[in-house]
């Protein structure tokens, strides 16, 4: 309708409209992303960067292991998630939804509950250390797993097993099985049919999936911190350690900047490779490729590689859990409890002990994060329905939507720096943790909204229209109560980032006001069993949260596909 | 060559093979017939190696090959979608099969991928993606690759299952005179029994997980087992009777009940229930000395090019198909001419 040749009333109407539309969004990521950003570059090539404060070999020496813990946590990931997903693609079997779903939990959990997990599997205080003091009356735990690189390496496989798992695993399930029966009738035995027909087809994919566990690795911050105990710096964990411990804010700047190279050096890298994915033909019945698992040796390896998973997967869920209610009879007399089942660390989580190094009670930190979560689903979800419905109405628009989508690149240790060199002035503001959620959920949000608004013709409008409703009214009347699922699911996704969100928070918290993962960081470093409990039971409550939304986003995905389904 | 002996398969409940037997000799085209779902396709995976029996044995030139794996049986199997490897050229496609062979050199593959591209037409596709082919392009290159290897064994599963009819007329006798010329023994499995007639040497009904029938193109259609086979094979000219005599027999045709003498090589047994099948029945225009008539009433007329398929009705049950070269009026009164070689008998 609007030719942009000549640029007649209507046009210019709908230029103000998307001014309108768009002036919150706009204004939101600019002074929330973008003027940070300049900052950082700022102070890392301004007047207050010194000589003496930029160490070149210590940079280059935290790149170098940054990039080589990536590759030895991605080659490992590829390692055992490559047959997981063979497995998902091509067999059917008793348990595969459940299975499925419990693959893709560790990596929606955050990253702060992923260190306590494992703290309570195989940490000091974990459950296979003190079985085996009880066991052996040893004063010391005799596995010492925690502050190494093993298992550094061991969390990074643990939570980005899934998107190898989920991305080869649907792609390779797009394979039609006939692929591989031509190539074996043709002479290639069952390896050789995999090299030079099924590997070729997925390596797109796998190449994609290898992209995005390396940048998960590599900008890898709350693991590296909890788990490796300072001994191992990765890039974000130095720029935190030089902003925040030796105020060196033109060293972290560099660091942040140069991390930006590569993360979007990666990300470029990933979406041409991307692009080769398409125009291979899917199989015309569902479930068509899939087979039972049958013969002996197969039953063998699938089952034991799928049991081996599921205790790699789910025990240290379950550790953690189990942990929080239970207290060993080493630890028994130092608490003043008895020993066994208990509930007496959720108890203390209401108690403002004086001798804890907090000025609240731990609970406090539950409601500070609900709260954050609260206003961060609000503020992603109404900048999202304004982009999205920008949009719908708007088609050009969606050629300017990588202004909202290019913060999904940066990491939150350089969004937290950003806003220290920024917000210095606002610091101690709620604020700024409810932005730099927001900021980083957005594209997420976007995400989420843009499905819900696809299933809603264009023609229920064009009908509200018709029979007299202005667009406002078209909008409040017709569309928002069947977008309804569409936001609600951009509301529980932001909400589950923000609690669950660590790296920008260790910058932006106050300790009289901490949020429930820097609650459980604090703990975790602390000495005694009791801090220890106290960090169980409160990641415990975080991953029930987290497993609570991951539900509820289910159940909306099931309302908006099935409203996708009946037009 | 092949043998194939007490072949039994199930998919989930469905018993798909029902101690199946079969035996295929050398040059020889067998077409299997059947409806689809009847579990063709499984008995090509099976003897491809795919597909593992539930029990039964696979013998080839008297050897047992149940557990020789497919890619050693040096079978070829053609899919019903072609199945043609998306990263690789026409060329690299067909070559695929030589390139798994040992001691085949660069030179003796080209020059065998030239020869078969020259077989299918298609030499200037060379070095196109297959992905860039048509439906029938794709057909002749799965089939070239299939050769190319100089498989033992063919097996096409509905190779022409995905084309349109006039693309198909075109590629059967292609395919028929690529088989021809190659020599390979091969089966043809498809539910469509005009394809499977112009293909097949011999032709072999599948029912319920069994061989029905089999024989020569001509036999099977002429002599079909069972009203079954005589409907899937495509005839409806069949009412029921009762032998009166050890070469009669007694049947209702229109309003009048017929004695009618049949050829077969034994006798009847008397009261004996059978069904009659009426083949090449035809309305003349002039009068002929045929030995029976039987009367009916025009019910729709169909113009099929080379003649008109005149369906009438001969008294309240039976509606009989019949060729006329003339078309007929509906409500019209006619009457059909036979001979008793036109008469087959249907046992069950």
């Amino acid at each position: 309708m609007n030719k942009p040749r000549n640029l007649n009333i209507s046009s210019t109407l709908s230029l103000l409209q998307v001014v309108a539309l768009l002036a919150i969004p706009l204004g939101f990521v600019l002074q929330f992303y973008y003027y940070p950003l300049s900052e950082i570059f700022r102070v890392s090539f301004g007047k207050f960067s010194t000589a003496g404060a930029i160490d070149r070999q210590r940079i280059l020496s935290v790149f170098r292991f940054t990039a080589f813990q990536a590759f030895l946590s991605t080659a490992l990931t590829l390692l055992f998630g490559l047959p997981a997903a063979y497995i998902f693609a091509r067999y059917r079997f008793f348990g595969k939804r459940f299975l499925n779903a419990l693959f893709s939990i560790p990596f929606i959990l955050p990253t702060i509950v992923t260190a306590a997990a494992f703290n309570a599997l195989i940490g000091p205080k974990g459950w296979v250390n003190q079985i085996l003091m009880q066991w052996s009356g040893a004063a010391v735990p005799p596995i010492r797993a925690m502050n190494t690189l093993q298992i550094i390496i061991v969390a990074h496989v643990f939570y980005n097993i899934s998107v190898v798992i989920r991305m080869v695993g649907t792609a390779w399930a797009g394979l039609d099985t006939r692929y591989e029966e031509a190539a074996r009738v043709l002479g290639a035995s069952g390896f050789r049919s995999f090299r030079t027909v099924i590997f070729p087809l997925l390596r797109p994919t796998i190449q994609s999936a290898s992209l995005i566990v390396f940048l998960f690795d590599f900008t890898s911050y709350g693991v590296v911190l909890l788990l490796g105990g300072g001994a191992f710096r990765t890039v974000e964990v130095e720029i935190a350690q030089q902003a925040l411990l030796l105020l060196n804010l033109p060293m972290a700047s560099t660091l942040s900047i140069l991390q930006l190279i590569v993360t979007a050096g990666i990300t470029l890298l990933d979406q041409r490779t991307g692009k080769t994915i398409s125009g291979l033909r899917i199989p015309r019945v569902q479930g068509e490729n899939l087979r039972r698992v049958r013969g002996f040796a197969a039953r063998i390896w699938i089952g034991l590689y799928l049991i081996l998973l599921t205790v790699f997967l789910g025990f240290p869920l379950l550790a953690l859990a189990v942990r929080s209610l239970y207290v060993f009879p080493a630890e028994a007399k130092r608490i003043g409890i008895e020993s066994g089942w208990t509930l007496a660390f959720f108890k203390q989580l209401f108690i403002n002990d004086r001798r804890s190094f907090f000025y609240v009670p731990p609970m406090k930190a539950l409601w500070n994060s609900i709260l954050t979560g609260i206003a961060t689903g609000s503020v992603a979800s109404l900048v999202s329905v304004l982009i999205v419905f920008a949009e719908t109405r708007h088609a050009w628009t969606k050629k300017i939507e990588w202004i909202f989508m290019l913060s999904i690149g940066t990491s939150a240790v350089t969004l937290g720096l950003g806003y220290l060199v920024t917000f210095r002035a606002q610091l101690r503001s709620p604020a700024l943790i409810v932005a730099a959620h927001a900021l980083i959920a957005l594209p997420f949000a976007i995400r989420s909204i843009k499905p819900a608004f696809a299933a809603i013709p264009p023609t229920l409008r064009q009908s509200a229209a018709v029979l007299g409703a202005n667009p406002l009214k078209a909008f409040r009347a017709v569309e928002l109560p069947l977008l309804k699922n569409g936001i609600l699911n951009s509301f529980i996704f932001s909400m589950t980032i923000s609690l669950g969100e660590f790296g920008a928070s260790s910058f932006l918290t106050t300790p009289e006001r901490p949020t429930l993962p820097i609650a459980i960081y604090r703990y975790l470093g602390q000495p005694g069993p009791k801090n220890f409990g106290q960090a169980m039971a409160l990641s415990t409550i975080l991953l029930s949260l987290c497993l609570l939304s991951i539900w509820a986003l289910d159940q909306t995905d099931k309302e908006i596909s099935a409203q996708l389904r009946e037009q | 060559m092949l043998n194939i002996a007490n072949l039994n398969y199930r998919y989930d409940a469905e018993l798909l093979l029902n101690h199946f037997n079969c035996s295929l000799s050398n040059h020889e085209v067998l077409c299997l017939l059947g409806e689809s779902g009847s579990g063709k396709s499984t008995l090509l995976r099976i003897i491809a190696g795919l597909e593992k029996p539930l029990s039964g044995e696979i013998y080839w030139n008297g050897v047992k090959i149940n557990n020789v794996p497919p890619e050693k049986r040096n079978f070829g199997l053609m899919f019903q979608d072609y199945a043609l490897f998306p990263n690789r050229t026409v060329a690299e496609n067909i070559a695929f099969g030589m390139e798994m062979k040992k001691g085949v050199g660069v030179r003796e593959i080209s020059e065998r991928v030239t020869v078969l591209l020259d077989q299918i037409g298609m030499s200037n596709f060379r070095n196109r993606k297959v992905t860039e082919l048509s439906g029938g392009e794709q057909q002749r290159v799965a089939l070239a690759r299939s050769l190319a290897p100089k498989p033992h064994l063919l097996m096409l599963d509905e190779p022409l299952g995905a084309l349109d009819h006039a693309l198909r007329q075109g590629l059967l006798a292609e395919l028929r005179e690529i088989l021809g010329r190659n020599g390979i023994p091969a089966i043809y499995v498809t539910h469509d029994q005009e394809e499977g007639f112009s293909i097949g040497n011999r032709i072999a009904l599948l029912k319920d997980g069994k061989i029905l029938q089999s024989g020569s193109p001509e036999s099977v259609y002429r002599n079909p087992e069972s009203v079954w086979a005589a409907r899937f094979l495509g005839h409806q000219n069949i009412c029921p009777a009762v032998a009166i005599s050890a070469n009669k027999v007694e049947c209702k045709l229109g309003t009048r009940l017929s004695r009618l003498e049949v050829q077969l090589d034994h006798d009847l047994i008397v009261r004996q229930k059978v069904h009659l099948l009426f083949r090449e029945l035809a309305i003349e225009d002039e009068p002929t000395d045929s030995a029976y008539r039987m009367d009916g009433v025009i019910k729709n007329v169909i113009f099929k090019g080379f003649g008109y398929e005149t369906i009438i009705s001969v008294g309240d049950d039976a509606v009989f198909s019949v060729w006329a070269k003339r078309p007929k009026t509906i409500g019209e009164k006619v009457s059909i001419p036979f001979n008793s070689d036109q008469i087959s008998v249907i046992f069950t």
